[in-house]
């Protein structure tokens, strides 16, 4: 059978068309969405809700010609809905251009890359715990030493040392992207 | 580039603060062209067609999905509920007490045919004429004509599970079993062929047996061989299996010592005929110890449930789930 029968049969309500298409794709959708999420259980959860809203709207897959394509829109819609309604909003720039070559040694040669580099490096800041942030602000900003954001702080030495630590490794984790 | 950034993110491993960076990167508006199509080849690249997965884990997902969707299906479901019901009420009155009851139907000039039948609850051993030994499941029919001792063939035909014991009388027999015909010589093998489940199964305990028909060409097993044959798609895998997991509903006890929860289920799915599900985070690796006799499938599966620190709900004769 053509898949453009498979597609038409499952538009006219077949729970068998259904669940072929479902055990052929809903292992590619888990892992295409597992590498934008990285979490496995989130991710089932949206290849559980994608299946489910194929077939609540089975009836425009009437038009449809390649199932698979059609299923990449779901599935790009539902990421990208998680991502929105988690949004981090990028406040005011914490972390300049010429921070960059010092945090990861300063092989941007691009603009464009300047400036994905620069949101993704804010964003990853703002996704940090708050105590994380505030010791790495004072530290950058205020070119405050550990002991001195310790005082100011009022956390221990070995508190603000793991926060740094913590920051930097995660910051630097961004340079594998570029 | 958008595309790089793209590309070795899904490729690699990052903490949740880079996820959390990342997702809200991806749905900024700046270069969404880009991105998307970026996205989009990361899809095409990966294949589904050597990845279709029936695993017991997946038809779980896949039957907690059927039970969202059977709310927005549309009203052809009730008469097919109600005319079930109908034959099921029928069948009780037929057969009062009895596990099982030999039916003869109205006797004329063709072959008339005779039917054994288990109910819902109770499993049966029965023998045929030439003393073949055919141990059928909970809900399964066997049937075969009249003329069974006299032609030149044997043929039976099943619905549901049966556990075949053939003795070898130098005429084929031969179980058909909705697309599928099993032909046989002597040998012991199980047959499920059930509207609970997609897939027909054929488990080779011992000798030799050669499926035909459903699209396929013919296959022939060895002993601890299973074939499945998927029913929607007219496609069948061949693999070695334990076959103990797939007879084992046949012996009057079973025990699981120290097992993992998944292979017991395995084998009480087809001890009871049910289908079971699993939701939420069971956990099919914890290992249980259970003895089960002729208890009731509700009463063993409420002790699986405290073994496993899980709830049991059952949803109707077919399905039991277990959530946790």
């Amino acid at each position: 059978m053509q898949e453009s029968e498979y597609i038409q049969r499952l538009a006219g309500g077949s729970y068998e068309v259904f669940d072929y298409f479902y055990l052929k794709y809903a292992p590619l959708v888990e892992s295409f969405s597992t590498a934008l999420l990285k979490d496995k259980s989130l991710s089932e959860d949206i290849c559980q809700d994608v299946f489910l809203r194929v077939w609540q709207r089975r009836k425009s897959l009437r038009g449809v010609r390649s199932f698979k394509a059609y299923l990449f829109t779901m599935v790009r819609h539902a990421i990208y809905d998680h991502y929105m309604r988690n949004r981090i909003v990028p406040k005011d720039s914490n972390i300049m251009p010429e921070d960059l070559p010092e945090l990861f040694g300063g092989d941007l040669s691009r603009e464009e890359d300047v400036r994905d580099m620069l949101l993704l490096v804010n964003l990853t800041l703002e996704a940090m715990p708050e105590q994380r942030q505030r010791v790495f602000r004072l530290s950058r900003h205020f070119g405050l030493s550990n002991a001195e954001v310790a005082e100011k702080t009022g956390l221990a030495l070995k508190t603000v040392e793991y926060h740094m630590g913590k920051a930097l490794s995660q910051l630097r984790e961004l340079g594998s992207l570029f | 580039m958008k595309k790089n950034i793209i590309d070795r993110f899904m490729a690699g491993d990052y903490p949740k603060e880079v996820a959390d960076a990342f997702g809200s990167w991806l749905v900024e508006p700046d270069g969404q062209d880009a991105k998307d199509d970026a996205l989009y080849r990361q899809w095409e690249a990966k294949s589904a067609e050597d990845i279709t997965d029936s695993t017991l884990v997946r038809r779980n997902k896949l039957s907690v999905l059927h039970r969202h969707t059977e709310k927005s299906r549309t009203g052809s479901r009730m008469p097919v509920r109600l005319a079930r019901l109908a034959v099921a009420f029928a069948i009780v009155v037929a057969l009062t007490d009895l596990s099982w009851h030999l039916l003869r139907s109205k006797s004329g000039k063709e072959p008339s045919s005779i039917c054994m039948v288990t109910s819902n609850h109770s499993k049966g051993e029965f023998s045929l004429p030439d003393g073949t030994v055919v141990w059928l499941n909970n809900g399964s029919s066997l049937s075969y004509e009249s003329n069974y001792t006299s032609s030149s063939k044997r043929c039976v035909t099943l619905e549901g599970e049966g556990y075949f014991d053939v003795v070898s009388d130098g005429r084929p027999f031969f179980v058909t079993a909705g697309d599928l015909t099993v032909r046989v010589l002597g040998t012991r093998f199980c047959v499920r062929h059930s509207g609970l489940y997609n897939e027909d199964q054929i488990t080779l305990v011992s000798g030799s047996v050669r499926i035909e028909g459903g699209n396929v060409s013919p296959v022939t097993l060895s002993p601890g061989e299973q074939l499945t044959y998927d029913r929607m798609l007219g496609g069948s895998t061949v693999r070695t299996v334990d076959t103990g997991d797939y007879v084992s509903w046949i012996r009057p006890v079973m025990e699981f010592d120290d097992l993992p929860l998944g292979k017991v289920l395995e084998n009480l799915e087809h001890r009871y005929l049910v289908k079971v599900t699993t939701a939420g985070d069971v956990d099919l690796d914890r290992r249980i110890t259970l003895k089960v006799g002729d208890e009731a499938k509700e009463k063993i599966f409420s002790i699986v449930s405290f073994l496993a620190d899980c709830n049991v709900r059952f949803i109707d004769d077919g399905h039991v789930v277990l959530v946790r």
